[in-house]
């Protein structure tokens, strides 16, 4: 049976299902949207292993990921909005979370599915 | 003592003595007969930044871009020659607008009404029974609008012979050539509607006198016990255009996350030799409505458009120089991204909120300090702009 992760981050596998997103509007959306107490019980798992997981997946190279290191690599996309909820909003992020809607995200490099372009 | 510990001072009113201390006229900022002065005396006169070269990278690569403010839709296209051009995007024949695709890549574009087609050049290249009409190909080309590209981006002008923005901008544009914009090949970019002037939207993002209430979270490492409003370290002036440069708390820390954002961006920055730079913590307002911030790993540009006396959009870009080309370089690119949306989301509310205070009338005058001296720099120059036009209009 194929690993749904690099060895080594099992621990994170309960959350490859809520937190992979093809874009950085998903991903502000999900940071958005699942509950707080998920929201922070993923934070408290990643954010540890998130320079250990940097260091594996660039010793790998973005060109030889195979789906498990994709699934990481989603993952670790997911704390750089994750982690502005927990890290610097703290007990202002549902305050924050209600101004988010009124700037959209329409392109990031990691975004898998390229948006339409919007300048005007 | 180097340039580090030295203690902050802020800027004296004396350096910005010129521009006055009057109380600003409120009725500019959401008066409809004034807003209809600025589309001819600002915007029709002025350079705005409507796109970068990366988004139009081969021959016949277009793009286009909506200016509500001129009521005008541009085609900006590379030419076969390598030439990039603005067009309005209005077939000469009877006015149909000929592109509705947002970007693409063509060498001909063909009016879908009676098929007139021109080329990347823009001359009409053949129209149907062309016979039948009382005028030569010759004078049907694509009416053209004056374009300029500076570090990569692209300005385009209204004005027939307008000054050339680099003219305008003198030292500016080697600052501005020596950011990663200039080498930039892709961007991340978040875009917004607002119920508020444009004044006022882009006045909130050159004044730092509201980060330490609007940004308590967001917007720590601007501000410190040297300077607790996290005002300008420097501010210049430059014709109608003008620069502040960024102080930053030495004692400040940053979250886990944004020290890995950052952290794991600086290596490739560094490799592709984008840490050299002198513009590093400057922040660029051209005249009317851009602004460009230096710092060489969150390089952003931001434009308000207006769209009417109480009403803008945004557009926010951070440009990079190649694709990710690491895991590091991938995750770094995304929470700087973050870091920025999550400050600018924070103003949305409280420009507003200022403009629905301002729109009700109840004040005749708004008052400017010191410290927002790039605000009153601002409507000085649109003010002179619109009185200037009017003297114009009228003919002394």
């Amino acid at each position: 049976m194929s690993r749904k992760l690099p060895k080594g981050f099992e621990a994170l596998e309960p959350f490859i299902a809520i937190w992979s997103a093809n874009t950085a509007a998903q991903r502000d959306n999900l940071r958005t949207t699942v509950p707080a107490q998920q929201r922070a019980a993923f934070h408290r798992v990643i954010a540890p292993l998130a320079n250990q997981a940097l260091d594996q997946l660039d010793e790998k190279g973005l060109a030889n990921f195979d789906a498990a290191d994709e699934n990481l690599m989603q993952l670790l996309l997911a704390y750089a909005h994750v982690g502005h909820a927990e890290e610097v909003q703290g007990s202002d992020e549902a305050k924050h979370a209600a101004t988010r809607p009124r700037l959209r995200f329409t392109r990031a490099p990691a975004d898998r599915a390229t948006n339409a372009d919007s300048l005007p | 003592m180097n340039a580090e510990s030295k203690a902050f001072e802020q800027v004296s009113q004396e350096r910005v003595a010129f521009l006055g201390t009057r109380p600003i006229p409120a009725k500019p900022y959401y008066d409809a007969d004034w807003f209809e002065l600025e589309r001819e005396a600002v915007f029709r006169r002025s350079w705005m930044c409507v796109g970068h070269i990366c988004e139009v990278p081969e021959k016949g690569s277009f793009i286009r871009r909506e200016l509500e403010v001129l009521k005008a839709s541009l085609l900006i296209v590379r030419g076969k020659d390598e030439k990039l051009r603005a067009f309005h995007n209005v077939c000469t024949h009877r006015g149909t607008q000929l592109v509705e695709e947002a970007q693409g890549k063509r060498t001909r574009f063909s009016c879908p009404y009676h098929m007139w087609t021109f080329g990347s050049d823009g001359e009409l290249v053949s129209a149907p029974d062309f016979e039948q009409f009382h005028v030569a190909k010759e004078d049907c080309a694509l009416k053209q609008v004056a374009l300029e590209v500076i570090a990569g981006l692209i300005f385009v002008n209204f004005s027939k012979e307008p000054e050339a923005l680099s003219d305008q901008l003198g030292d500016l544009v080697t600052q501005m050539e020596s950011l990663p914009v200039a080498r930039a090949t892709t961007f991340s970019e978040y875009v917004y509607e607002i119920d508020a002037n444009w004044k006022l939207t882009y006045d909130n993002f050159q004044e730092n006198y509201h980060l330490r209430f609007i940004h308590p979270r967001s917007g720590g490492a601007a501000c410190g016990k040297d300077n607790p409003f996290g005002y300008p370290a420097e501010v210049d002036f430059h014709g109608d255009h003008r620069t502040q440069t960024i102080w930053s708390n030495p004692d400040a820390s940053a979250p886990a996350v944004q020290e890995l954002g950052f952290g794991r961006t600086i290596p490739a920055a560094m490799e592709k030799g984008l840490l050299n730079t002198d513009a590093g913590r400057k922040y660029f307002a051209l005249f009317p409505s851009f602004f460009m911030f230096g710092t060489p790993v969150q390089n952003f540009v931001h434009v308000v458009y207006p769209i009417s006396a109480e009403k803008s959009r945004g557009v926010i870009r951070l440009y990079w120089v190649d694709e990710d080309g690491s895991a590091s370089e991938r995750f770094g690119r995304e929470a700087i991204m973050v870091t920025a949306h999550d400050v600018h989301c924070e103003d949305t509310a409280v420009i507003e909120a200022g403009q629905r205070g301002i729109s009700s009338g109840a004040l005749e005058h708004i008052h400017m300090q010191t410290q927002e001296s790039l605000c009153r720099h601002l409507f000085n120059v649109v003010e002179e702009k619109v009185h200037a036009y009017q003297a114009e209009r009228n003919g002394s």
